[in-house]
């Protein structure tokens, strides 16, 4: 058939494929600029993928540099939830909903293979986000630390549902050891507003006494 | 070369659309690379546009002049740049930093100056000392409320507790912030706290968060260091 064209009608053809080629490309290109690769897994596969409260597919999906929440949710199944900075950087994720309802849980008792690759992401996750820590809360290499004139002990907890999510705890500190733990802190780099600070003798006076009591337990 | 010669109208064809597309792809790259930035302002006047070197010098690097409010310029959207401004009587100067890739639309409101924030603390700070007193009654008496500041539009309030009671271990100056909601003053760190984080208290402006934690340290301790007092640390 292509034969029975003319040399004009040709050369239209092939100005038209290569037009929508380059459109096509073009397209792609530049809906991605400014923009980095992001690799989401997802167990169980058919998990729904959210991003900042809006729903995507799994796979590649190309995202502006920042902050972004990423969860998965499943009926049945527990959401997971975790808060990354996509920089400039690719980068390979997973999120792997825990089993709530018996049926999930019979579902993942029946496929070790999947239990397999759960562990597998999530050792991948928990690697990701200590490098993140220890990447953008360099202090945590510091910790725990000590002083015994001030005196105090600073070390750090973890807490998932915030960026870089650690909290720091103030403990075996008198009132002038916490006010030397915070000047510690402000002398490292940091701004204390920025940092989660827990103060685990403090009984705050303005507090019931029984709050203050809960705290301990 | 007869083939090239019989067709040369499409050959002519095929470059200008060759033409064209790498033109479309130029104009398209510029666009996408550039954004348009729509500068809204009031209260301020003197609005210009710097590009941010990594110092915050004001007056350098200065790329154009917003001359009136809801102008609009076309910025490279990878650089990060300033919006200056000198507030109008009663209003602070100050500057906006912001990168075209996340922000189109710039509106500066400056809050109020140092002098007028002063002015209106004489008249409320009574007022909110009592509401910080009703709301902690049982326990109040322990504390000094200290002179504290306004903030913004006179609507964030931040002080220190200063403590005078006698159990050392838990003498630690608190940090508070109440905000004007109507006509009233409404504690926003419930309980009052050593230090504030914007973790815990997410609804505080960071600035505000930031100016109260850098309050000048309370000389509580002082009755608790001194040994003429009964109530030496070592002492109990």
């Amino acid at each position: 058939m292509f034969e029975k064209l003319s040399f004009r009608q040709k050369w239209i053809i092939v100005l038209l494929v290569f037009a929508l080629i380059i459109t096509f490309f073009l397209t792609i290109a530049i809906s991605r600029i400014g923009k980095t690769k992001v690799n989401i897994e997802l167990i169980p596969k058919d998990s729904s993928l959210y991003i900042d409260g809006k729903k995507f597919g799994s796979g590649d999906n190309y995202l502006k540099t920042g902050k972004h929440t990423f969860e998965a949710k499943k009926s049945g199944f527990i959401d997971d939830k975790v808060v990354l900075q996509v920089d400039n950087e690719s980068l390979e994720i997973g999120l792997i909903p825990e089993p709530k309802s018996e049926e999930a849980i019979d579902w993942l008792n029946k496929n070790p293979e999947i239990q397999l690759n759960r562990e597998g992401i999530g050792a991948k996750m928990s690697s990701l986000i200590g490098s993140y820590i220890e990447e953008n809360t360099p202090i945590i290499n510091d910790l725990p630390y000590t002083d015994i004139k001030g005196p105090f002990t600073i070390d750090y907890g973890t807490e998932p549902s915030r960026l870089y999510g650690i909290f720091l705890e103030i403990t075996d500190s008198t009132p002038l050891g916490r006010e030397a733990a915070i000047s510690w802190i402000k002398n490292q780099g940091y701004d204390p507003t920025n940092i989660d600070i827990r103060f685990d003798d403090f009984e705050n006076p303005l507090l019931p006494r029984d709050i203050n009591e809960g705290r301990h337990e | 070369m007869d083939i090239i010669r019989s067709n040369k109208k499409y050959i002519v064809v095929m470059l200008v659309v060759v033409v064209i597309i790498t033109s479309v792809t130029i104009l398209v790259s510029y666009l996408s690379s550039t954004k348009e930035v729509v500068v809204y302002y009031k209260n301020s006047k003197d609005v210009n546009i710097h590009i941010f070197s990594g110092e915050h010098i004001r007056g350098s690097n200065k790329i154009a002049e917003i001359k009136k409010s809801g102008d609009s310029i076309r910025l490279d959207k990878s650089e990060t740049y300033q919006v200056t401004y000198s507030g109008n009587v009663g209003y602070e100067d100050g500057l906006v930093s912001f990168k075209p890739s996340e922000k189109d639309t710039i509106r500066i409101n400056p809050y109020y100056s140092q002098d007028k924030l002063s002015q209106l603390l004489s008249s409320q700070e009574d007022s909110i000392h009592n509401v910080i007193k009703s709301k902690y009654s049982d326990n109040i008496h322990l504390y000094e409320i200290q002179p504290g500041k306004l903030y913004h539009f006179g609507d964030w309030y931040g002080t220190t507790l200063k403590y005078t009671g006698d159990d050392y271990s838990n003498s630690d100056t608190l940090r508070i912030v109440l905000r004007k909601e109507g006509d009233s003053w409404v504690i926003k760190t419930d309980p009052p706290s050593i230090s504030l984080n914007k973790y815990v208290f997410p609804k505080i402006p960071v600035d505000v968060l930031v100016n109260v934690n850098n309050f000048q340290k309370n000389k509580m301790l002082e009755k608790f260091t001194n040994p003429d007092t009964s109530h030496g640390v070592g002492g109990q």
